[in-house]
């Protein structure tokens, strides 16, 4: 299941959890579980707002309230010994 | 529950649990009721320490059920037994070393999924197992329908519902827990299975460490642990088994470094298998009405379509609301005010008077008449966001980007870039290479953010009246264009065609909430008067004292000599030295270039700084505007991010000299066309 996500994600380049679960025949839910784990053992990065916005150096901007909340992305990485494509 | 609780003892430690008292350990992720559970059970009756050696909670208790005693250990909360915190390894530890005659498992109802994860990991060690159904009046709101039995049968262990909350299903839990106690065969259970060729590694390993393994720890299991790249259970091994057996061990694992794939898949697969037979009408009809909709939303073409259509209808509501009640804004209470102001302030020194009503109402005031553009601007953009449909217009542009063949790293900066260019700029740390790296931020400005945005919605109808919706799309979709093309030809040139691939999580639609929309719509209006009565007014006070200095004329002003001085450069775009100053200050920050045409033309004028620019500038000179604007060095604060990112001065003048020739180049040629035909 982890091995089809894998490939899934490596040929669509940009796919939803949503899309995801299409392909697998199962719960978006449980495809979001397991891009968590896919993140934790290296396979994927997970790129959140804050991570990206924390430096603070947009305060000075008038309209910096208005960038509202970015979804969150997870990105495929080839991890050494780790991340290796089915 | 009046029989399960004795009182509490003053003595510490309160909890000892006493030769033939069964301990039970409560085992579950976090946030699944499992403390709820256990203040249920155990009352007072309990003692709040910390695990051995470490900082974390431990909470133990006794209750008493139908006059027999129990003694409750709560793990602390864990996603699966994997050593991957301190919190699992406890978990862990614990059941193996300390052996509790009883784990109980509380798993949510309503997020199953995640329970069962813990669960597999469980039912795979040697001990007797209950499940607690908790939160089944939450699942139940929610349209899931957990079938009890069924999931107790594809699991192999009793599973009873529970609502902890209000303490119900409580006694039947007991029950099943004291019966469970009284048997004395473990059940066969149902296991996740892993692929046939992982199978013959799990069994060798297995094999190999079985002689040399404290008493405690199941030999499968460790394997198995050892397969998924457990780094504590590679620990153990290596200093159980003899050096030639532990070189085996590390070989094998070498030459199946993915068997955590196999494994887990094993895992989910069993999680799926039961989902499918004991859970029903799982938030179907929400998926369903978000896929029937993401499936135009979400396509490449469709998708496409829907973005432009409603970016569109975001700039029409916007002129067609915004600009009137700004153009009455400006017209009857900055002009009426800068006409008051200028009568009380007669007697004044000129500076003075020309500080409030040029550079105090004419800056400040202008960029606030801006507000209700943006307050509509802002309720477009909270509503798409509060309906889920932002995350959307992302993934589309996204698959446009990979779509014109734009597959490399250099897509998520750019990606991050909508709505502000720093996370842009920060973005690019992901990636390695240091020369594609600094490609990369050269061109993260090319993304228009929402300031650029803002300024277009406010200076488009000046230029363009009822056309203005056109401009605005289309100068947003050239400025898209544009940088795909720069991005196609980083990923081709630099990149060499690297692929990198993404998952994009899109909430579900739901209606929106009015309520919250109006709360985000009024936070960030107040944000952006803040801003506008101190970086604005700070800006627009320095504007005023350089067009008034030395000798009060602006057209001889230090400002005028700075202006003049550019205006050759200016007169490409058929800018003016006031077009081309206002130009020059948005470099501080976007939305200052209104505040400098506010300083220069509001105080002059009572028909407003929209009207005024209108009758003063040629179509052609607008549209060169409002591309050099678009497309200018991006604000101070990217520029200071750019500085520390690339670690160079030279790389940062660079991509600020590279931004000043793209965006005066582009609108130059521009204004040659526009004016070429006539515009």
């Amino acid at each position: 299941m982890l091995e089809k996500l894998l490939s899934l994600i490596r040929d669509h380049g940009v796919i939803s959890p949503n899309a995801l679960s299409s392909y697998l025949g199962t719960s978006p839910q449980l495809v979001e579980m397991m891009l968590d784990d896919l993140q934790q053992r290296g396979y994927l990065d997970s790129i959140t707002e804050p991570e990206v916005c924390a430096s603070g150096a947009c305060q000075g901007c008038a309209v910096s309230g208005s960038c509202g909340t970015r979804p969150r992305v997870w990105q495929l990485r080839q991890k050494q010994g780790a991340g290796k494509l089915p | 529950m009046s029989d399960c609780h004795t009182p509490s003892s003053s003595q510490a430690p309160v909890v000892q649990a006493a030769a033939g008292i069964p301990t039970i350990a409560l085992a579950g992720q976090p946030n699944m009721g499992k403390s709820t559970l256990f203040n249920l059970l155990t009352g007072l009756n309990q003692h709040v320490g910390n695990w051995p050696g470490k900082t974390i909670e431990k909470k133990e208790g006794l209750f008493k059920h139908d006059g027999r005693e129990y003694h409750l250990v709560d793990l602390p909360g864990t996603y699966s037994l994997t050593a991957n915190s301190p919190e699992e390894v406890i978990a862990r530890e614990y059941i193996l070393r300390q052996l509790p005659d009883l784990v109980l498992a509380v798993v949510s109802a309503a997020n199953l999924e995640r329970s069962l994860y813990l669960v597999s990991e469980l039912a795979a060690l040697p001990c007797r197992l209950v499940i607690a159904l908790n939160m089944v009046d939450v699942a139940s709101q929610e349209g899931i329908d957990v079938d009890v039995e069924k999931l107790s049968a594809a699991v192999g262990v009793p599973v009873i519902p529970l609502v902890a909350t209000h303490a119900r299903g409580v006694d039947s839990l007991l029950q099943a827990i004291r019966m469970e106690l009284q048997s004395s065969v473990i059940e066969k259970r149902s296991m996740p299975e892993i692929r046939s060729d992982h199978r013959q590694v799990q069994s060798d390993l297995e094999a190999w460490i079985r002689p040399y393994l404290p008493p405690e720890y199941p030999p499968a299991w460790c394997a198995l642990k050892l397969l998924e790249g457990d780094a504590e259970m590679r620990g153990l091994v290596r200093g159980a088994v003899p050096a030639d057996t532990s070189k085996q061990v590390e070989g094998l694992l070498l030459k199946h470094d993915d068997a955590f794939l196999a494994i887990a898949s094993g895992r989910y697969a069993w999680i799926e298998s039961i989902l499918r037979s004991a859970v029903h009408g799982q938030k179907a009809g929400q998926i369903s009405i978000t896929d029937r909709i993401d499936r135009y939303a979400t396509h490449p073409v469709s998708g496409l379509a829907i973005l432009a259509g409603i970016l569109g209808l975001v700039f029409w509501l916007t002129f067609t609301i915004g600009s009137p009640i700004q153009n009455a804004l400006a017209k009857g209470v900055v002009a009426p005010l800068a006409a008051w102001a200028g009568t009380l302030l007669a007697g004044v020194p000129f500076w003075l008077r020309g500080l409030v009503v040029d550079g105090l109402i004419g800056g400040v005031g202008s960029v606030l008449t801006f507000l209700p553009i943006l307050m509509i601007f802002f309720g477009a953009f909270s509503l798409l966001e509060d309906v889920g449909y932002m995350a959307r217009a992302a993934y589309v542009m996204d698959n446009f980007m990979h779509w014109m063949g734009l597959h490399g790293k250099s897509f998520l900066p750019l990606f991050l870039g909508f709505g502000c260019n720093v996370p842009a700029v920060l973005g690019t740390r992901t990636i390695e290479s240091r020369q594609a790296r600094l490609l990369t931020i050269i061109l993260a400005p090319l993304v228009p953010c929402t300031a650029r945005m803002a300024v277009l919605a406010f200076l488009t109808p000046a230029f363009f009246g009822p056309n203005a919706v056109i401009v605005s799309w289309g100068l947003i979709l050239f400025s898209l264009i544009l940088l795909v093309v720069a991005g196609v030809i980083l990923n081709r040139v630099i990149f060499k065609g690297e692929r990198s691939a993404f998952v994009m999580e899109l909430p579900l639609y739901h209606t929106p909430n009015l309520r919250t929309t109006g709360m985000l719509v009024w936070q960030r209006s107040l944000s952006f008067i803040k801003k506008a009565g101190t970086t604005i007014l700070g800006i627009s006070m320095v504007v005023w004292a350089l067009s008034i200095l030395p000798n009060g004329n602006v057209e001889t002003s230090f400002l005028a000599s700075v202006g003049r001085i550019l205006e050759p450069i200016g007169r490409w775009m058929g800018l003016d030295w006031r077009l081309t100053v206002a130009l020059l200050t948005s470099f501080m920050a976007k939305e200052n270039s209104i505040a400098t045409l506010g300083v220069l033309f509001g105080g002059l004028t009572q028909a407003g700084l929209a009207q005024t620019i209108s009758t003063s500038y040629s179509a052609s000179t607008g549209l060169a505007f409002l591309t050099v604007s678009l497309l200018f060095i991006p604000c101070a604060a990217t520029v200071a991010v750019i500085r520390q990112e690339t670690g160079s001065w030279r790389w940062t003048f660079l991509n600020i000299g590279l931004m000043l020739a793209l965006s005066v180049g582009i609108a130059s040629g521009v204004y040659a066309i526009a004016s070429g035909m006539g515009v």
